[in-house]
């Protein structure tokens, strides 16, 4: 669950990222953000994973309020969301094993049971058999689907998706989505930024439009 | 790629406390594992900073224990300090004892002796080659002394105020301790100690910078890797444990190096020492680290290691969230 409560962003001198922003996205539900260029999708991102704190207002998620986490505690909020970032994020250095398996270290998960997890989530984006490779060895598409599994691996609460499907052909970008769509049914809370208007027009989920910071349009709400 | 997603969803990590320690301490061996490895892939910058680690500890140790071995040789000679204590001309033999009795009863006194005025004019003619010279003078100038010989552990002001307290008795004409050489070699046994203090503390400084340099470059080398770690819920102690195990090692690997210089220079060094103490007819040399030094070193090391890590880290990571 992610509830923004008349939440803004200022950054200094006088640039207002967000405005007044007010919206819940309920335990499994799936939304788009879609916005301009410069509208605070990625401000509205960075708020939820604590990235950068609200000027004003409130960031709930999955019932911590984001303003009152210090320390570990915000490492540990952290946890409870998988990210997908644009960039991918993969560190070049280790093996697309070691790049999903991660997030279930940093948990502290027994290492006996890594293995089943990660490679269920390298199977689930139709990597397994890359295991062994290096995220310089894949190509965009690739790396991606190696970003939505260590997002996805530690089975989170909240999914957060920075236009996830930007480097796949529009084949894999569907059964991204279907992925999405899957784990929003299980119970999962996903807010996909996405520019991709023909993909949110294809699978019809509520729909968050920003502009110059303040949320214009919040279409196929459920609450 | 289309595989069911069964009963997935929102899970929460569920361990008992067991299983966490386990696996925290699994953790740690893997991550001091991996450090080293780290540290042995860049031999030269590493060899470097040990080094230079080396010498800021080697110098202080070295000279603190030279300090040590000259304050315990000194407070040998400390114990030779003596009072001489000049009587009245003609005081009868019978006196003489008297003093001499009076003198060993006094606290703080460890022997005490009289030399006759005769006994005196003979030790003179005998050290000072003028017996014939004395022989013409046809009496004898010398007064008799009374030679006192304070405890070991006396202090110069103990023994000033037994000089003042046997200067007061009637048969004596002066009083004299020689305790000037005494004073001046434990000041400068005090000045010794503060340098040591004073250099000893920049050389400190400086290993503890170098360490935090080393790991500040080798966080630079990371900054994507420690990004990544903290953006998927990597607390701090999870980010610091390899920088920190990297600080640990290069600091235990001085404090092994730094053991090792000061055991060999004390054993250079000993030949000319104990050559030179054996002319004064002296046993003295120098000593090796203790068990104990040598477990306070790599201890102390290990943790100049591990500061500088930290704080380099702690750094990075202010950096990172602001």
């Amino acid at each position: 669950m992610i509830r923004f409560e008349s939440v803004s962003k200022r950054y200094a001198p006088q640039f207002d990222a967000l405005r007044e922003l007010s919206f819940e996205l309920p335990t499994g539900e799936m939304a788009f953000l879609t916005g301009h260029s410069g509208a605070g999708k990625s401000t509205l991102l960075k708020l939820i994973m604590l990235i950068e704190r609200a000027s004003s207002g409130r960031v709930i998620v999955n019932d911590r309020d984001h303003s009152q986490l210090k320390g570990n505690q915000i490492a540990l909020a952290r946890r409870d969301i998988g990210m997908i970032y644009q960039d991918h994020n993969l560190l070049d250095d280790r093996s697309v094993y070691d790049n999903v398996a991660l997030p279930l270290i940093i948990a502290g998960m027994q290492p006996r049971d890594i293995p089943n997890r990660v490679y269920a989530a390298l199977d689930l984006v139709g990597l397994k058999h890359r295991a062994k490779s290096q995220p310089f060895e894949l190509s965009g598409g690739e790396q991606q689907r190696v970003g939505i599994a260590r997002a996805v691996v530690s089975k989170p609460a909240v999914i957060l998706a920075d236009e996830p499907t930007g480097n796949l052909d529009p084949q894999l970008a569907v059964e991204v989505m279907n992925i999405f769509e899957e784990l929003s049914r299980v119970g999962v809370s996903i807010l996909v930024a996405t520019h991709d208007l023909s993909l949110i027009a294809r699978f019809r989920h509520r729909l968050l439009t920003l502009k110059a910071g303040q949320l214009v349009a919040d279409t196929g709400a459920s609450v | 790629m289309n595989q069911p997603i069964a009963a997935r969803g929102a899970e929460k990590q569920t361990s008992t406390f067991s299983s966490r320690a386990t696996h925290w301490l699994q953790h740690h061996q893997r991550e001091a594992k991996d450090s080293f490895g780290r540290l042995a892939q860049s031999p030269l910058s590493t060899l470097m900073t040990v080094l230079v680690m080396t010498i800021s500890l080697t110098l202080p140790l070295g000279l603190g224990k030279l300090l040590d071995d000259a304050s315990s040789a000194a407070s040998g000679w400390d114990g030779e300090a003596r009072l001489s204590i000049y009587l009245k001309e003609e005081t009868p033999a019978e006196v003489q004892a008297s003093v001499l009795a009076r003198a060993q009863a006094l606290p703080g006194i460890r022997s005490a002796r009289i030399i006759s005025s005769d006994g005196a004019l003979e030790e003179f003619k005998q050290q000072s080659g003028y017996g014939p010279a004395l022989d013409q003078l046809g009496y004898n100038p010398l007064p008799a002394v009374l030679e006192v010989f304070p405890k070991n552990d006396a202090s110069s002001s103990e023994m000033t105020t037994l000089r003042d307290q046997l200067a007061q008795w009637p048969e004596v004409a002066l009083a004299e301790v020689d305790i000037a050489w005494v004073q001046r070699l434990q000041s400068m046994l005090e000045l010794g100690q503060r340098l040591l203090w004073a250099v000893g503390g920049a050389l400190l400084l400086g290993g503890l910078l170098v360490v935090g340099n080393t790991i500040r470059l080798s966080i630079e080398s990371r900054r994507d890797e420690i990004r990544v770690i903290s953006l998927l819920g990597g607390t701090h102690g999870f980010v610091r444990r390899p920088f920190i195990y990297m600080g640990v090692w290069c600091g235990l690997s001085a404090g092994v190096l730094t053991l090792i210089a000061v055991s060999s220079f004390t054993a250079w060094l000993n030949v000319p020492v104990t050559q030179m103490a054996s002319l004064y007819s002296s046993n003295f040399s120098l000593s090796y680290p203790s068990f104990g030094t040598s477990l306070a070193v790599l201890a102390g090391s290990s943790f100049l290691g591990w500061l500088g890590a930290w704080m380099a880290v702690g750094r990075h990571l202010r950096e990172l969230e602001s």
